[in-house]
């Protein structure tokens, strides 16, 4: 896992997002080699006979959190991700076709596992009728190319722009957001291996996708899980921000737009031909789960169970169903695929994302 | 899964017509039954908020009836007439707004009834919904502008109007331009990113009076233009900003305008390689600015009131002596397309009544290649089906009307939605109905009444659907894709139809998010082939080039203008998205009357390769260039105007 995370995932995204943005110093000093021949040269010039340890070192505590600023982004993203997700496990039921991701608090003296998330996906009937939209939407491909084409990678910079997010100020938010988006490229690709939804060019030569079809399922929308957790997690992040007292905190005052562009990245993909709608609403779905359980890691503080029925994502004549913000997640009007417990579940303690959360949000005061 | 099904019409909580008694939608325009039916959330009414207090209408009265007949039939309480409309005597048109009481007076004074052939609704929305000042009373008489133009005069009705541009001024620098009405009313209107709630009224001290005659708007006149231009000239130029910030013509801003365009090539001096020393380079000009809710509005079906008041303001400023010629570049796609619209007949009976001193030039569309006609014949027990393709993501509303000429009572027509096995129950003529939302909102409205007010011939069935987007939650919203329709002939004799869906685009420079709907099927050549930008009459398909014309200019007394290409090429002289001329497929059976073929061409492209002409821009000196038949009409008018 850690291996893979590192070469993988801390290499290509902290590469990519905090390595890539937080870039300037530590990147500069990092990536300005110098040569080890005039290292060797000047030592040997200037080093005279050795005199033993003669300077006084403070030797970093054992276990301590705050050790992590000690450390590279990578090591780092590293260490708190595998505390993430230590505990996380993936379950399937045959009969009903469900997969759920439970969480047991291994730290605990009685380990008992408790659902975050279970999900069902649509029938193979249900997905040839959401074919129509999908070719409808490919009205919209000349409008929406660029979009398409600058969100093959991680849309960073559209939340950045929406945000003021930047990496000279806000490096540890980078990190935060790294860690979100490595856990839900994690889960989906288990949710997504496990229901091997057939993308939307199997069902039609017509569909011809303006991008290439990605190389593992279509459902649930990886795009739609992982922008909805960047919302989900900037809101909560501006929200502790927030000086208290304020009526409308800047996270909840940023939340329909946070919410609007992470659906206009999920149906941008349905607009290029790789995604069914039904898959970024499962995405969504997903994705606010996986931010709020990094949240509540982090925090200390408590979870509900969500869940999404794909078969009961459907017209009231079983009419193929759009993907829309107006649908809701929960309470009395929510659409019916939609569900959240009303009981909260405890997460554990995660006191190295703790100290990372607490980082991040001194960034935004 | 339960089929779905057809919901009555409601009452009109404006009208109170009972739009879903027998009878009550013939001879009515449907858009106004639609716009009841779902509480004119077309025209930006929020849910939960007040109907208009006035709507506007065009009407057309019963021979041998006059305005001032009905003026003295009525009381100004509940019905407004600019008092323009008395200029010009047997007038059988006028526009004017009404209130509720307007509707229940028609339902119990026979005398006002007999006086009013039809009406239809223009564009209700603020300011269009309030009252006039200073309408029509029975004492009024007519009252003569100041100011008359004599000799040759160019009228033009459009949008962004420079009048401050180089192009416009006479050799001493003053405008050319002696009259200027706009219609809107707002410094921070109807256009998008500004929603209406921060909108100030415009400044008369800046914009100009509302103009006695109209009873709306603002004017200026060319002595009024000149003293502006000449407070705001610095070391001897115009500062155009700020003149145009201080005349509260802020569109102005914005590099390229249309309506600047369009009457530059009308009337400008051309271009230092290529001056133009013409009639029409010196002619006087009244201009007349639409307001930005009729741009913004590209469905078009309601400009009717809007160029109607236009064209009588232009010739309201014009002198008996006068030659005028009015350009109209604008238009729309849906409409009965035999000359019989209220706006097209009224400009008929205009141009008859001013015996050859009125001549009215209007481009013949842009659709050409748009998919958004179709014609076919139908025999005894044949159905055609049509699939009208909406787009995603489209915030306005989309229209479908299919004409059927006299004799088409078996025709029948269903709708299957987007998505849905089953259509909704088929309708015969002289029924509406609505297909609702869980809470009753109308999803899709069909209206198919044996007559029509948008038409004198045959009948109009109109299909009308809400948009399929919506920020707002409450908002409904009809499923996107393929919409079914098919018309069924269930009797003995053969009838046909045209389908023309309305226009929805985008105008320039504007972001409304109108999305244009089109007809698809297999047979329709999209290929961009050599011969595959006509029709041919041997392809099955029901969806046809030849009929794409724009609605405005079918009329019998005004000129259409199509648009060719300046420097032919071997594939042909014509710009693709222009009506043609011979029609190549002019054999295909067609419903009395229709016009199909401009009247005449002019350059509207370059060449293939450059499409669009050039002419000015919004400040002096700059050029740009646009493509379309709005380009090719105003070259007309022009030569009208010499020859005149």
């Amino acid at each position: 896992m850690s291996g893979g995370l590192s070469g993988g995932l801390s290499g290509g995204l902290s590469g990519g997002l905090s390595g890539g943005l937080s870039g300037g110093l530590s990147g500069g000093l990092g990536a300005a080699m110098v040569s080890s021949d005039a290292l060797i040269l000047s030592r040997a010039a200037i080093v005279g006979p050795f005199t033993g340890a003669s300077l006084h070192a403070t030797e970093p505590g054992f276990d301590e959190p705050a050790n992590l600023k000690l450390w590279a982004d990578g090591p780092r993203v590293t260490a708190c991700f595998t505390e993430l997700v230590e505990g996380l496990l993936f379950r399937t039921r045959n009969g009903p076709k469900e997969a759920l991701l439970e969480f047991a608090n291994l730290q605990a003296n009685t380990i008992q596992r408790k659902p975050l998330v279970c999900l069902r996906a649509p029938t193979k009937a249900q997905f040839k009728k959401q074919l129509d939209l999908v070719a409808a939407y490919a009205d919209l491909r000349a409008d929406r190319a660029a979009e398409v084409v600058a969100q093959l990678t991680p849309p960073l910079a559209f939340f950045s722009s929406m945000v003021g997010l930047t990496a000279h100020r806000h490096p540890k938010t980078l990190q935060l957001l790294d860690l979100v988006f490595s856990l839900c490229v994690h889960v989906e690709m288990r949710f997504k291996h496990t229901f091997a939804s057939l993308r939307p060019e199997a069902f039609s030569p017509q569909i011809q996708p303006m991008i290439q079809t990605p190389g593992h399922g279509s459902w649930p929308s990886g795009h739609a899980t992982e922008a909805f957790a960047f919302a989900v997690l900037l809101e909560a992040l501006l929200n502790a921000a927030t000086a208290e007292g304020v009526a409308t905190p800047n996270g909840t005052a940023s939340h329909e737009q946070l919410q609007r562009l992470a659906a206009r990245i999920a149906v941008n993909r349905t607009v290029a031909g790789v995604h069914f709608p039904v898959d970024s609403a499962a995405g969504r779905l997903l994705g606010t789960a996986l931010a709020d359980f990094l949240v509540a890691r982090a925090t200390g503080t408590r979870v509900h169970e969500r869940g999404f029925d794909g078969r009961l994502f459907q017209g009231a004549n079983g009419e193929a169903l759009d993907f829309s913000l107006h649908q809701k997640m929960d309470g009395p009007q929510r659409q019916p695929a939609y569900t959240r417990s009303a009981t909260s579940t405890g997460v554990g303690n995660a006191p190295l994302l703790a100290w990372l959360w607490e980082e991040a949000i001194k960034e935004w005061k | 899964m339960s089929a779905p099904v057809w919901q009555p019409l409601p009452t009109g909580e404006f009208t109170g017509i009972d739009w879903g008694a027998p009878g009550a939608i013939d001879g009515q325009d449907p858009y106004l039954a639609w716009a009841e039916a779902d509480h004119f959330a077309g025209y930006r009414r929020r849910p939960g908020k007040k109907p208009p207090k006035w709507l506007p209408i065009v009407i057309q009265l019963s021979e041998p009836a006059d305005v001032p007949a009905l003026v003295a039939a009525s009381r100004t309480a509940w019905l407004q007439i600019p008092r323009v409309y008395l200029n010009v005597p047997d007038l059988r048109f006028c526009s004017a707004r009404v209130k509720p009481r307007f509707f229940n007076k028609l339902r119990s004074d026979a005398h006002l009834r007999s006086l009013i052939q039809r009406f239809e609704l223009g564009l209700p929305v603020a300011p269009h919904t309030h009252a006039l000042t200073d309408p029509c009373t029975p004492t009024s008489q007519p009252t003569p502008a100041h100011g008359l133009l004599g000799g040759k005069v160019l009228g033009l009705i459009d949008g962004g109007l420079a009048l401050a541009n180089s192009a416009f001024l006479n050799r001493h620098g003053h405008t050319r331009i002696r009259h200027f009405w706009r219609q809107d009313a707002y410094e921070n209107g109807n256009w998008p990113g500004n929603q209406p709630r921060h909108r100030e009224p415009l400044d008369p001290a800046r914009a100009g009076p509302t103009p006695h005659d109209m009873g709306y708007g603002h004017e200026l006149s060319g002595a009024a233009i000149d003293a502006a231009m000449s407070a705001y000239t610095r070391q001897g130029q115009v500062d155009e900003d700020a003149l145009y910030q201080h005349l509260q013509l802020w569109d102005l801003s914005k590099p390229v305008n249309h309506g600047t365009h369009v009457l530059s090539l009308a009337c400008g001096p051309g271009n230092p390689l290529h001056p133009i020393h013409d009639d029409a380079s010196r002619a006087d000009l009244v201009a007349v600015q639409l307001d930005w809710s009729n741009v913004l509005d590209t469905s078009g079906g309601a400009m009717n009131v809007s160029v109607l008041d236009g064209l009588m303001y232009i010739l309201a400023r014009c002198a008996p002596s006068a030659q005028v010629v009015v350009n109209i570049s604008w238009g729309t796609l849906a409409g009965p397309h035999d000359g019989s619209s209220i706006l097209e007949a009224a400009m008929d009976q205009l141009i008859a009544l001013y015996g050859g001193r009125l001549q009215v030039t209007v481009p013949a569309g842009n659709a050409y290649q748009s998919r958004t006609h179709a014609n076919a014949t139908l025999t005894p027990n044949r159905a055609v089906t049509l699939n009208w393709r909406v787009q995603p993501d489209d915030r306005t509303q989309s229209f479908l009307e299919l004409w059927l000429p006299d004799g088409a009572q078996d025709v029948t027509i269903s709708v299957t939605p987007p998505g849905h096995p089953q259509p909704l129950p088929a309708m015969p003529m002289g029924q509406a109905g609505l297909w609702t939302d869980a809470h009753g909102a109308p999803l899709c409205g069909l209206i198919f009444p044996t007559t029509t007010a948008l038409g004198t011939r045959g009948t109009c069935a109109l299909l009308a659907l809400a948009p399929t987007f919506s920020r707002h939650a409450a908002d409904t919203t009809a499923p996107f894709g393929p919409w079914k329709v098919t018309l069924t002939n269930t009797g003995a004799s053969a009838t046909l139809f045209d389908a023309y869906i309305e226009r929805d685009d985008v105008a320039i420079g504007q972001n409304t998010g109108a999305r244009q709907s089109y007809f698809e099927d297999a047979d329709y050549d999209t290929s961009g082939n050599l011969g595959s930008f006509v029709d041919h009459p041997d392809n099955p398909t029901p969806i046809r080039r030849s009929g794409t014309f724009n609605s405005l200019s079918t009329g019998r007394n005004t000129v259409s203008v199509g648009g060719t290409r300046r420097e032919a090429s071997p594939s042909g002289h014509f710009a693709l998205y222009s009506p043609r001329k011979p029609d190549p497929d002019a054999g295909r059976p067609e419903r009395p009357g229709v016009k199909k073929v401009p009247d005449k061409l002019q350059p509207s492209d370059d060449n293939p390769a450059l499409w669009g002409v050039l002419g000015v821009g919004s400040r002096s000196g700059s050029v740009i260039r646009l493509a379309g038949t709005s380009s090719s009409s105003p070259q007309l008018a022009r030569q009208r105007l010499n020859e005149a």
